[in-house]
């Protein structure tokens, strides 16, 4: 853990360096991050907002990394369920109009519910075929992703919001959103912020319990340690396979809740800034301990604030400088915790 | 007296807390074969590797011919005229001896890009070789299609054809029938006589008494001894080795019950066009140890798949493996393992284990009994990993460590414990002290002798003879994955089963 901290110091300093580099002064830089990550009640709940869904998705990609498997399809998975929460949603909408709110809340769930499961089928897909017909699930979760960018894109253009000029679905029954009895929402009015944010903990935190205390948990992770030994030692390793990646998709899907119902109620084309990415960021900072993601997960959401705000207050960093930070401080704080001192 | 040929001095060398090399002083003498013996982890492969620069002494040197040696990497330590055999050959498949010995000559990047190979000057070259030192080898053919035997005659050739006057054999004999071994150990002695001075990693006594001029006794990383062969006890060794008195218990052997268990039955397995196994006919009973003896790789791996995971081991058989009212071959390995079967499997670290997680959880593999749903019975398998860890003395006793911090004996006794202690009625067992020091092949040895007189049928398969002859109640003999003979124990018979192990009838 000091390692860890070291190496993000470090690779803060060589990011701001790289600032000065551009011609900005690297404190400004600083305190523009950090005023915009967590400056006012606001933005912190905004960061927060960001570190929901990163939470889903690094619990997403660090699962599947348990079972030995690279899950680069979280962004496709996010997709995926997000189109079909709102899908859902808007099939309630249209043709049966909640009228009552316990109705609506009924809907509502059940269109997450729905979401999630699609989400789940989407990671179904790469770990069934990885295991029946050993295709990797490296590339088979990169093509998913574009095939899930596809069929939103698609979705969006069938559900055109009439009142938008923004390329995003018509919105659902507003009665359906969770925002008037939620209480984070409460917290910070203004913002997306919501009670999606509780959701994700609660799930890291059961997910690092089962992960480590059950019989399952084990189970994927010696399928993931050592698939010889454990399907000599009465572990079904391709099953395992199969259902870590359905999980991945699963959690990758929870992604649904903070977007749709807490939040925007409709979906929004291109409404993740790589979520699904960033989320194997999130996972290896974390060495894909459920509870070490939540924490790094608020460090990228902070970083993903932060840099929006740097493309506004300054002259020469745009928004894609949050990725270089990213790289930065995966390369640095990875490398000095796994660094075993000097070498005789 | 001269210069010697090689001189360790003081050489130390520690992992982390683990001191494997603590002030390593002896001599090698030109000429002579130099047997370097140990139980596993008592530094031998540490100090060899320091020697040929893989590995880098925390202090101390090693003097060649009376200079100092610093070989900062094996091709240096080749220019200096060393050259070793690792236990795991270093060769690839597709390509032909020849290839392989041209592979090796130095040369620079650039060069090789535009060097012709001359392929007909080395093999005139190597078939000189080859004649000069007995040793033929059909240099046109490829690596795959030589026998492990000849394999390692092109690792030595390989050495020879580059002049290396000091060769390093790390466990050279471990792949070898005990008839390729006789004349292995022949051979030794030739190339002693024209020169060559061996180093012979071993930690079969047998081969110290047939060839070693000198001995040099590793134990927990230091020197228990360095001295000419002559006149030394076999047992004498052992006990320097272990670092107690040393005398194999005999057992006694009761028959309590012997009734067939698994009955296999015409069980056949192709893969890739070859026969591994060809209707193989033979019963396990209660009661008994069925050893089975053959050179690794004449259908004992397809074997003990066929018993424990013929679905998963993506082979297929025929036949059938009666066990009770299962047939075995149509279950999967969850299934077989709960009817009470365990499983020692040959390689220990991808089979048996999960390296990287500790003693705890890989106690848990293929105990169905410690798990209740979904949750694991941590206190039910933490007291009985604790009477297990006590009961064989596994050191450290600690078992929250990694699996892979536990040294090869004491990994083994814990995988051992396990498996016994589900209270099988079926064990099948794989080369069971492979890399095991001496004090937990003891150990091994009684619990397995244990198991079956408690009424457990065990099918045993080793590649180390004196094992099976050892704990075998009856032996069938493997070879191209035919049984070639069932022994039983009063017809047990060294030469006999040598024979047949190489195919003869």
């Amino acid at each position: 853990m000091k390692r860890a901290l070291l190496g993000f110091v470090v690779g803060m300093t060589v990011c701001l360096s790289l600032t000065w580099f551009a011609g900005e002064n690297p404190f400004h830089v600083l305190s523009v991050l950090f005023k915009s990550a967590f400056g006012s009640w606001d933005d912190l709940a905004l960061t927060l907002f960001y570190t929901t869904s990163l939470i889903f998705t690094g619990l997403s990609v660090s699962i599947a990394f348990h079972a030995g498997l690279f899950n680069i399809g979280a962004e496709g998975q996010l997709n995926i369920a997000t189109v079909v929460t709102t899908g859902v949603g808007l099939f309630f909408t249209f043709w049966f109009p909640p009228t009552h709110v316990a109705v609506a809340l009924i809907y509502s769930v059940a269109s997450v519910l729905a979401g999630l499961l699609a989400g789940g089928f989407w990671g179904f897909l790469p770990g069934y075929f990885k295991v029946k017909r050993d295709a990797h699930e490296v590339i088979l979760t990169m093509m998913l992703n574009f095939v899930a960018a596809g069929l939103a894109a698609s979705f969006v253009t069938n559900n055109q919001n009439p009142n938008s000029q923004n390329p995003e679905s018509s919105p659902v029954s507003p009665l359906m959103s969770w925002q008037p009895w939620d209480p984070l929402h409460k917290l910070a009015p203004d913002t997306p912020f919501n009670i999606s944010f509780l959701f994700a903990v609660a799930a890291a935190l059961i997910l690092g319990v089962l992960l480590y205390k059950s019989r399952w948990g084990f189970e994927i992770r010696s399928t993931g340690l050592n698939e010889e030994a454990a399907q000599m030692n009465s572990i079904p390793a391709p099953k395992v396979k199969i259902l870590a990646m359905c999980l991945a998709g699963l959690f990758a899907g929870g992604v649904a809740l903070n977007e749709i119902f807490g939040a925007h109620m409709k979906y929004r084309l291109g409404f993740s800034p790589e979520y699904g990415f960033i989320g194997i960021a999130v996972a290896l900072l974390a060495r894909n301990h459920p509870w070490a993601i939540l924490l790094s997960a608020f460090l990228f959401g902070a970083l993903q604030k932060g840099a929006g705000d740097l493309d506004l207050e300054t002259n020469a960093i745009t928004r894609d400088f949050a990725k270089v930070m990213q790289a930065i401080l995966i390369l640095s704080v990875s490398s000095f915790s796994l660094w075993k001192g000097k070498k005789k | 007296m001269d210069t010697p040929l090689l001189e360790f001095s003081n050489i130390s060398k520690a992992y982390g807390q683990v001191h494997a090399n603590q002030n390593i002083n002896f001599q090698i003498h030109k000429g002579q074969i130099h047997a370097l013996i140990g139980e596993n982890g008592a530094g031998k492969s540490t100090l060899m590797k320091i020697l040929f620069g893989l590995e880098h002494a925390d202090s101390g040197e090693i003097r060649l011919r009376g200079e100092r040696l610093d070989a900062k990497s094996p091709i240096e330590a080749k220019k200096k005229g060393l050259g070793m055999v690792q236990q795991h050959f270093q060769l690839a498949p597709a390509l032909t001896a020849l290839d392989h010995v041209i592979l090796e000559q130095p040369h620079s990047f650039l060069g090789s890009f535009f060097e012709k190979l001359n392929r007909d000057e080395w093999r005139q070259k190597l078939e000189n070789l080859s004649e000069q030192f007995a040793m033929p080898l059909p240099w046109d053919q490829t690596v795959d299609q030589l026998s492990v035997g000849l394999q390692q005659r092109l690792e030595i050739l390989k050495l020879l054809a580059f002049d290396a006057d000091i060769l390093i054999l790390d466990e050279p004999t471990a792949v070898l029938t005990p008839q390729e071994v006789d004349a292995f150990l022949e051979r030794l002695r030739s190339l002693r006589d024209s020169g060559k001075t061996i180093i012979l990693i071993t930690h079969k006594l047998r081969e110290v008494i047939a060839v070693a001029d000198w001995v040099t006794v590793l134990r927990q990383g230091k020197v228990a001894g360095t001295f000419a062969y002559e006149g030394q006890s076999p047992h004498s060794l052992a006990s320097l080795m272990v670092g107690k008195a040393f005398s194999p218990q005999e057992f006694e052997r009761k028959h309590s019950s012997n009734e067939i268990l698994v009955r296999v039955q015409n069980l056949s397995c192709t893969s890739h066009g070859v026969r591994k196994l060809d209707r193989v006919n033979f019963e396990i009973r209660s009661g008994q140890i069925l050893g089975v003896a053959g050179v690794h790789g004449n259908g004992q791996t397809e074997l003990i798949k066929a018993l424990i995971m013929p679905k998963e081991s993506g082979l297929h058989f025929e036949g059938s493996i009666k066990y009770g009212e299962d047939d075995l071959l149509h279950l999967a390995n969850k299934d077989i393992r709960k009817l009470e079967v365990g499983l020692i499997p040959e390689d220990r670290l991808q089979q048996a284990v999960i390296p990287a997680l500790s003693a705890k959880e890989n106690y848990l593999l293929g105990r169905h009994d410690f798990f209740k749903g979904r949750w694991i019975r941590r206190h039910r398998r933490d007291k009985e990993l604790e009477e297990s860890m006590e009961e064989f003395d596994v050191r450290p006793r600690n078992a929250d460590l990694p699996f892979a911090s536990f040294s090869g004996g004491n990994q083994q006794k814990i995988v051992v414990a396990r498996e016994v202690n589900r209270e099988p009625n079926l064990l099948v067992v794989a080369e069971p002290t492979r890399g095991v020091d001496i004090g937990a092949i003891e150990a091994i040895h009684a619990s397995l002798i244990a198991t079956r007189d408690a009424g457990v049928g065990v099918l045993l398969v080793s590649s180390e003879l004196e094992e099976l002859l050892r704990l075998s109640d009856r032996i069938i003999v493997m070879s191209k994955g035919q049984i070639k003979a069932t022994l039983l124990r009063e017809e047990f018979d060294v030469e006999r089963i040598g024979c047949l192990m190489g195919g003869e009838a």
